[in-house]
């Protein structure tokens, strides 16, 4: 436990050291640009009443340096810094009317309170219900697996190539099924974007519930994790306790709400329980392997937030501010974002070591 | 042949794949105009070379690094193994597309500064950095095989017999005994590649596309989605919900999208099966 709080600890001290550093060289590099382009032309700005955009005053300050100065590069550097500045004040926030300092300030830290707690909070539900749904569809598909259930391509083929006993209401049930299940696998795999704007005329895209929504179901994530999930309990199945527990009468049948079977309100429970069913050791066994996966189930949540909040441009959201801020070249705001998702990572990677770690002792008889 | 394809659903949904892109082109080339077809398949080649290459790279980076650790923990070393799981660990944690992001920007400021100026080297640079975030995959894929296989009366027996280290690691445990399990993750990296790196096209082509102009990158199908007569043909789905005969108008007026969007489903849905059956078939 203390090796895992050491190790987790350090990895974030070091990147807190390495974006402070990166800050700092940051935040220079803004002052050296701004003494830079202001060394030349600070004076020159300042004089009452000369306006940079007007063409005519612009012609005057050439003429005026000329005379003071002679054509010379002197000039040439002066003129140029100018028409930079000018440009600048378009594009720089710093420069803008009303323009806030760039890099880090307190006004940017508090405004980016909100946005963080709310990537927090969003981080934890999608979290919570993307562990509820790997278990549940992987359970659901071994269930099936163990009934035996083919293809249903292969059933459909199979009843329709019949020729004496063609029940039509099973050909339309099984092909409804099969299109169900195309339409589900399409947004099961597709990149959030894609399905966020599949809906987006008919659906707040924004709101917090569709955020949700879309971090769980797209992406891959649910479908990844289930199948991963899926090929745990096929393995631990396979195992030579599962034919032992058969043997000595525990129950081993799959078909749903039979005495003997699995009852299908256990399977929607959030914590399952299949009680005197081998499945159960089946499931906890599998979930003990499952557990480490957990971090990297994390990480992909968290990269799958990142690309909904940043493709569908959702303004005041975490990630949003961040691509807005990579816009505006203040790469030092960047950072302490980046600085404060790591932190997110590794304290939920530290919680699901320790989690292990604890459920490991039992498992082992410690 | 039949036969091997219905018995082998790996290979089953590889000539899935290839069949269903095949179907998708021809399609196009009767419905979609050239330009708009060209670019389609010029975005569809990119996307592929880059989780190709970077797939490649991965690997290369994986064993490398997993050769370095199993070779030195076998010194006795604990240091460069230390060194390395905290690294290694380090990566993980940070989410991949965030890493992506950064190399992006520092693509940026090369493509500017004029450093990568070709098509190629910018597909290079694009493919290290979705490498970058995928090696330990591979990396720790190798060493739980060299693990595996140490525990084994089989290393044991072939030092014994005089056969060096490396060889015995290289040639007898991962070219003859892991090589099901390294073209699994080959795979699925090659998956996790295309979905990074169309995902951080679409983010860079609809956020940061002022500095580069779109047209300095490779195309891309993340950058061919992020144009805006892409948007409009999958902004044109949800038509389906109220008139489900719009369908025919998806499948040919708005085709660009839609086939770039397909084709991207589709690829990572036949991906994921090739590597689930492979899982079953092989019992890795």
């Amino acid at each position: 436990m203390k090796s895992i709080m050491i190790k987790n600890f350090s990895a974030f001290l070091l990147v807190v050291v390495l974006s402070a550093i990166f800050i700092v060289i940051i935040q220079n590099q803004y002052r050296a640009e701004r003494s830079e382009l202001l060394s030349l032309i600070e004076d020159i700005i300042k004089i009452e009443g000369f306006n940079l955009d007007n063409p005519s005053h612009r012609v005057m300050l050439e003429e005026s340096l000329n005379y003071q100065y002679g054509s010379s590069s002197y000039v040439d550097s002066v003129l140029t810094k100018l028409e930079e500045y000018r440009i600048k004040r378009f594009t720089d926030p710093e420069l803008m009317a009303g323009g806030v300092k760039k890099g880090i300030t307190y006004g940017k830290l508090t405004n980016l309170i909100f946005p963080f707690l709310k990537f927090v909070v969003i981080f934890i539900l999608s979290f919570i219900l993307l562990y509820y749904g790997v278990r549940t569809a992987a359970l659901f598909r071994f269930i099936r697996y163990k009934q035996g259930r083919s293809s249903e391509l292969e059933y459909l083929i199979k009843t329709v190539l019949n020729k004496n006993q063609r029940d039509i209401t099973e050909i339309f049930k099984s092909a409804g099924y099969i299109l169900l299940k195309t339409i589900a696998y399409l947004l099961l795999f597709s990149p959030a974007y894609v399905a966020a704007y599949a809906v987006k005329t008919k659906v707040d895209t924004g709101s917090f519930l569709f955020i949700l929504l879309l971090s769980v179901l797209t992406n891959g994530a649910l479908i990844s994790y289930t199948a991963k999930f899926f090929t745990m309990l096929l393995h631990e199945s396979r195992k030579g306790y599962v034919e032992n527990a058969i043997v000595k009468n525990i129950n081993n049948n799959y078909v749903f709400n039979r005495e003997d079977g699995i009852k299908l309100k256990s399977l929607f429970k959030f914590s399952k329980n299949f009680e005197n069913h081998v499945l159960n050791q089946i499931y906890k066994n599998a979930l003990f392997q499952y557990l480490p996966l957990l971090k990297v189930q994390a990480g992909f949540l968290i990269t799958g937030l990142v690309i909904i909040e940043m493709a569908l441009n959702l303004h005041g959201l975490l990630f949003y501010e961040m691509l807005k801020y990579v816009l505006y070249k203040e790469y030092d705001v960047v950072i302490f974002i980046i600085a404060g998702v790591f932190a997110v990572v590794k304290i939920t990677e530290t919680l699901i070591d320790l989690y292990f770690e604890q459920i490991k002792l039992k498992f082992e008889n410690k | 042949m039949i036969k091997i394809i219905s018995r082998n659903k790996d290979i089953f949904w590889l000539f899935n794949w290839i069949t269903g892109l095949l179907l998708v082109y021809l399609w196009c080339t009767a419905y979609l105009n050239t330009p708009a077809l060209k670019n389609v398949v010029e975005a569809s080649v990119n996307s592929f070379q880059i989780a190709l290459i970077s797939t490649g790279i991965s690997a290369l980076l994986g064993w490398g690094f997993a050769i370095l650790y199993t070779s030195s923990q076998s010194a006795g070393k604990k240091t460069l193994p230390g060194i390395l799981d905290f690294f290694v660990d380090l990566i993980k944690s940070i989410p991949q597309i965030i890493g992506l992001l950064i190399f992006y920007i520092i693509l940026t400021v090369l493509i500017l500064n004029g450093i990568l100026k070709s098509s190629f080297s910018q597909l290079l640079f694009m493919s290290l950095g979705a490498a970058f975030f995928t090696f330990y995959e591979f990396m720790s894929l190798f060493i739980e095989r060299v693990n595996y296989y140490r525990k084994t009366e089989f290393f044991d027996a072939m030092r014994s017999n005089g056969i060096p280290e490396i060889r015995i690691v290289n040639v007898d445990i991962f070219l003859k005994n892991s090589l099901a399990h390294i073209v699994h993750k080959a795979i699925s990296v090659f998956g996790t590649v295309l979905f990074l790196q169309c995902s951080i096209d679409f983010i860079i082509s609809v956020g940061l596309s002022t500095d580069v102009s779109l047209s300095n990158l490779p195309l891309s199908l993340g950058s061919m989605l992020a144009k805006l007569d892409s948007k409009q043909d999958i902004l044109a789905i949800s038509n389906i919900f109220t008139n489900p005969a719009y369908i025919s108008d998806l499948l040919t007026v708005h085709l660009q999208g839609i086939s770039v969007a397909f084709v991207l489903i589709f690829s990572l849905i036949s991906i994921n099966k090739m590597t689930s059956a492979m899982l079953i078939k092989k019992e890795l």
